[in-house]
């Protein structure tokens, strides 16, 4: 059973219409995949929505529908969350390593999610796929060899 | 920080005590005797228990329902705890009627007068059910698309004349 892990960038193509939303639908609509994110994510999305309804660009009712529809995502099993527990310290270690000793430009969110996907792979004792619509960030999870074999990337690109 | 209850009852002396007994046993707890003000401040720090009686006064123009109905819309995974006089001392959650239930809207009810360890118990029972349900995003998403849910294709439609703003907006997010 292939196992995703799909970060914001790339998971707001499922709500927007853009060059990544096909394969974001047969990612996720294929019930033979799993496909996991964080609670982050759900933070994200919801920040996103917000910040557009804050500027008076969509009503209340519009933010209350996005938010809907995630959690009709996660209801029907098409998304499945995983908790942060401890992330936040795993993350801190994530960006020494990756940020200082390999010098390369991992953003906080970002170290969150990696660290998430790891959790999921350790867990299900199989190779994780990373989807992002984030070049650098695919470019880092394919380039820095301790994330082998548990993680890979695929680039959506927007 | 954000308290475990919150207590609202027009009542200032019901609210008081109700806080100090349970603040005495570890539950972290606020009281709030005007009901608008305490919707408008759940919706930035909201609780996972509410308590909240039945009856306020007719210049309020609401009722406990109403409140029970106002806090679910902006936390559905909320446990409320109904006081009522409705609900006779002698009468237990098990014997009351669907209709009074449903009518109600809480998961628990206390009668009035209040006993206040019985009160401490239901308080107690209503986290743990909070905390073995919160372990799931699956159960809380339940009670969120409870009323309603709506497809990712209809979220692309809502969101297409949108769409360049929704994009901003996460990426915006994501930089730093």
């Amino acid at each position: 059973m292939p196992i995703y892990y799909i970060d914001t960038c790339s998971l707001k193509w499922r709500y927007l219409n853009g060059s990544p939303t096909t394969d974001v639908n047969t990612i996720m609509d294929d019930l033979s995949n799993k496909v996991f994110t964080s609670e982050l994510t759900i933070l994200e999305w919801s920040n996103a929505v917000a910040s557009v309804c804050r500027q008076g660009i969509i009503d209340y009712a519009t933010f209350k529908n996005n938010e809907l529809a995630l959690m009709t995502d996660i209801v029907n099993d098409r998304l499945l969350i995983t908790p942060m527990t401890r992330s936040i310290e795993r993350a801190r270690y994530l960006i020494e390593y990756v940020g200082v000793k390999k010098k390369l430009a991992l953003r906080t969110g970002d170290s969150l999610h990696i660290v998430t996907a790891l959790d999921v792979a350790t867990t299900v004792h199989e190779t994780v796929t990373f989807l992002t619509s984030d070049k650098t960030l695919a470019k880092i999870i394919q380039d820095v060899d301790t994330f082998t074999p548990l993680l890979t990337s695929i680039y959506l690109a927007p | 920080m954000n308290e475990q209850v919150l207590v609202i009852d027009d009542e200032k002396d019901a609210v008081d005590n109700i806080v100090l007994q349970l603040q005495m046993r570890d539950i972290t707890c606020r009281g709030e005797i005007d009901p608008e003000e305490a919707i408008e401040r759940f919706r930035a720090n909201p609780t996972d228990v509410v308590i909240v009686d039945y009856v306020f006064p007719l210049t309020t123009g609401i009722t406990g329902i109403d409140i029970i109905a106002r806090l679910k819309e902006i936390k559905p995974f909320t446990q409320f705890i109904l006081i009522s006089g409705f609900i006779d001392k002698d009468l237990d959650e098990e014997t009351l009627t669907e209709e009074l239930k449903n009518k109600l809207k809480a998961n628990r009810y206390i009668p009035k007068p209040i006993d206040l360890h019985n009160l401490v118990n239901i308080v107690r029972e209503a986290l743990q059910d909070i905390d073995s349900q919160s372990s799931s995003w699956k159960s809380m998403a339940g009670e969120y698309v409870s009323k309603g849910s709506v497809s990712a294709e209809q979220a692309r439609d809502l969101n297409e004349k949108i769409k360049e703003h929704l994009v901003k907006a996460v990426d915006e997010d994501h930089e730093e």
